[in-house]
């Protein structure tokens, strides 16, 4: 049997996890997103990629500098976002994605459905 | 709080969808927890979250312990035990999911269990009593 020594009481206020910001430019939306992409952030992700879509005739980049991890809610998000962008001709980009955020993206697949981008800038700019 | 470089500690969560924010919250928490930093532990957080929402989902059913995680924290090793007494899920016999099948289809499953079972360094899962068992571990970088 385990034998625990500690039992902590933790208090249960969530801190908000992800920052989130959206520009538009000439070629199409950035949105920004820092912090942790959790399960109860992707909503708001999925609001800021909608409001994108509305802004640039569905081009979007999502810039990823800041961000620590990506949860499989957020990954979903990315996805429908994508597919929903390519039917509508337009497109859904990545960009600064860290060295942990890609294993991510190895693990699932997801390295196999989204080409990533250096900057906003460049994937913006690319054909 | 900060813990000693051998220590075990334990939490409870009620079994029901409203308890995922303060198993987020809990998570997250973990690297101040520890003494460590976010980048330190950036997948045990992510693994135990997508544990943790997996097991939020199935054990609505649980009505006694509920959701109870206990820590076992030796240097860097993590090892995470989740218990909770609703229906049995195995998530080792979850069939990893193709990327064949994300096109086309709005229903994009099991992609939280692959990756926990991922990130882990090691997983076991154990049905006794009643009770569903998850052990995982994880291997931090040394402080």
């Amino acid at each position: 049997l385990r034998i625990v020594r500690e039992v902590l009481y933790l208090p249960i206020d969530k801190e908000e996890s992800m920052d989130i910001r959206r520009e538009t430019r000439a070629g199409g939306s950035i949105v920004f997103i820092g912090g942790k992409l959790d399960t109860l952030a992707a909503a708001e992700l999925e609001k800021a990629i909608a409001e994108g879509m509305s802004a640039s005739s569905h081009r979007v980049v999502v810039d990823c500098a800041d961000l620590l991890y990506i949860c499989s809610a957020g990954l979903r998000v990315l996805l429908l976002g994508s597919r929903e962008c390519q039917k509508e001709g337009g497109f859904l980009r990545l960009s600064a994605v860290s060295k942990f955020i890609l294993e991510v993206f190895s693990i699932t697949g997801f390295d196999k459905l989204f080409r990533v981008y250096e900057n906003p800038e460049r994937a913006l700019e690319a054909e | 709080v900060k813990l000693r470089r051998r220590a075990r500690f334990a939490a409870r969560f009620p079994a029901r969808q409203a308890a995922r924010k303060e198993l987020l919250a809990f998570v997250q928490g973990l690297p101040r927890l520890l003494g460590r930093s976010e980048e330190d532990c950036v997948r045990l957080v992510l693994a135990l979250e997508e544990a943790a929402m997996n097991v939020a989902s199935y054990a609505r059913t649980a009505t006694y312990i509920g959701i109870r995680v206990d820590f076992d924290v030796a240097r860097s090793r993590v090892t995470v035990l989740m218990t909770d007494d609703g229906e049995a899920f195995d998530p080792l016999r979850a069939a990893p999911p193709l990327v064949e099948g994300y096109i086309g289809t709005d229903k994009i499953g099991g992609l939280g269990i692959h990756l926990f079972t991922s990130l882990s360094s090691g997983i076991r899962y154990r049905r006794i009593l009643g009770r569903n068992l998850l052990r995982l571990t994880f291997i931090l970088p040394r402080a």
